[in-house]
């Protein structure tokens, strides 16, 4: 009878941790994605990663859905900044919903080679949430921005 | 006779209107209370002199108080009308000479050395003058769209935008 149960339990847990580890998300690897999509300026990858309701908040503007998110905050900011870094303060995952919260910096493009460049600093929130597919999508993306600064 | 009385007493006070009008564009020192007072307490006494024909001397009298009266409230008005623009005139130089300092033609603000903004609500980097003793490097972009509702941060002189 003791020989049945040592098996038993070692299916049993394995069944657990394979279980928990389909639920959760690995944040850091979307938001990676999502900063590197940026980074190339692949305007279509960080479209994939939009979800359709997503909501985006910056000082007094807020976009409502992927497609006025698309256009006035990524089209719009998307040739005009480089090399954005992020520096995670605090995060979270569980089964539905996932953020990743902190400080960013990034190298703000001149409009024209006559300006200097310049750099930018600031507070952001993204926040994933996992979709009737079980695809995680960015939902809600929040950003304070701080004055941006004159290059040395 | 009686004829001639008020015929005189008509012309000097209206000789005295005239002189006090010269006199008051001469020297541009009356206030307007001051003036309005004058002409209407002089147009005042005048009316009621004529007007009041038994007594003329006291018909003088209560028109040139009564007139006196309406002329300091016209003068003062006057005068809080001319406070006013004077006030909105001095604005108006001061945001000029504000935008001229803020804006140079390099389209760059000079900005503490140090990064005295660190995101409190409302608060907005300190501006210096333009002097040689700003340190290179340590300013901040300017908002192009400053003012433009539609853009994230209108109310901020300096742009904010970045992400």
């Amino acid at each position: 009878m003791k020989s049945y149960i040592a098996p038993l339990l070692g299916v049993a847990l394995l069944v657990g941790a394979c279980s928990k580890a389909d639920d959760t998300v690995n944040v850091q690897q979307l938001n990676q994605q999502f900063i590197s999509a940026w980074n190339n300026q692949n305007a279509a990858q960080i479209d994939s990663l939009l979800a359709p309701d997503v909501q985006f908040v910056q000082g007094s503007t807020h976009f409502k859905g992927k497609e006025e998110v698309a256009a006035k905050w990524v089209r719009e900011t998307l040739t005009t900044i480089t090399d954005l870094k992020t520096n995670v303060v605090s995060s979270e995952t569980d089964s539905k919903i996932a953020y990743e919260a902190g400080t960013f910096s990034v190298d703000v493009l001149p409009v024209d080679p006559a300006q200097p460049h310049a750099y930018g600093e600031g507070n952001f929130l993204l926040l994933w949430k996992k979709n009737a597919a079980g695809s995680w999508r960015l939902s809600y993306a929040q950003l304070e921005d701080l004055p941006v600064q004159l290059r040395n | 006779m009686k004829k001639v009385k008020i015929n005189l007493a008509f012309l000097l006070v209206l000789l005295f209107l005239t002189g006090l009008t010269t006199q008051a564009q001469a020297q541009k020192k009356w206030s307007p209370q001051a003036k309005g007072t004058v002409i209407g307490a002089g147009a005042g006494a005048l009316g009621g002199a004529l007007i009041n024909k038994r007594n003329r001397a006291a018909g003088g009298v209560v028109g040139g108080v009564v007139g006196g009266a309406a002329g300091y409230a016209i003068g003062k008005h006057k005068d809080n009308k001319n406070k006013e623009a004077a006030r909105v005139a001095a604005a108006n130089r001061a945001a000029a000479a504000k935008q001229a300092t803020a804006r140079p033609a390099t389209s760059q603000a000079a900005a503490p050395a140090a990064l005295a903004y660190r995101g409190g609500a409302g608060q907005q980097p300190v501006m210096v003058s333009n002097s040689s003793s700003a340190p290179a490097g340590a300013g901040f972009l300017l908002n192009t769209t400053y003012g433009d509702a539609s853009t994230p941060y209108p109310t901020s002189e300096y742009r904010r935008k970045s992400w």
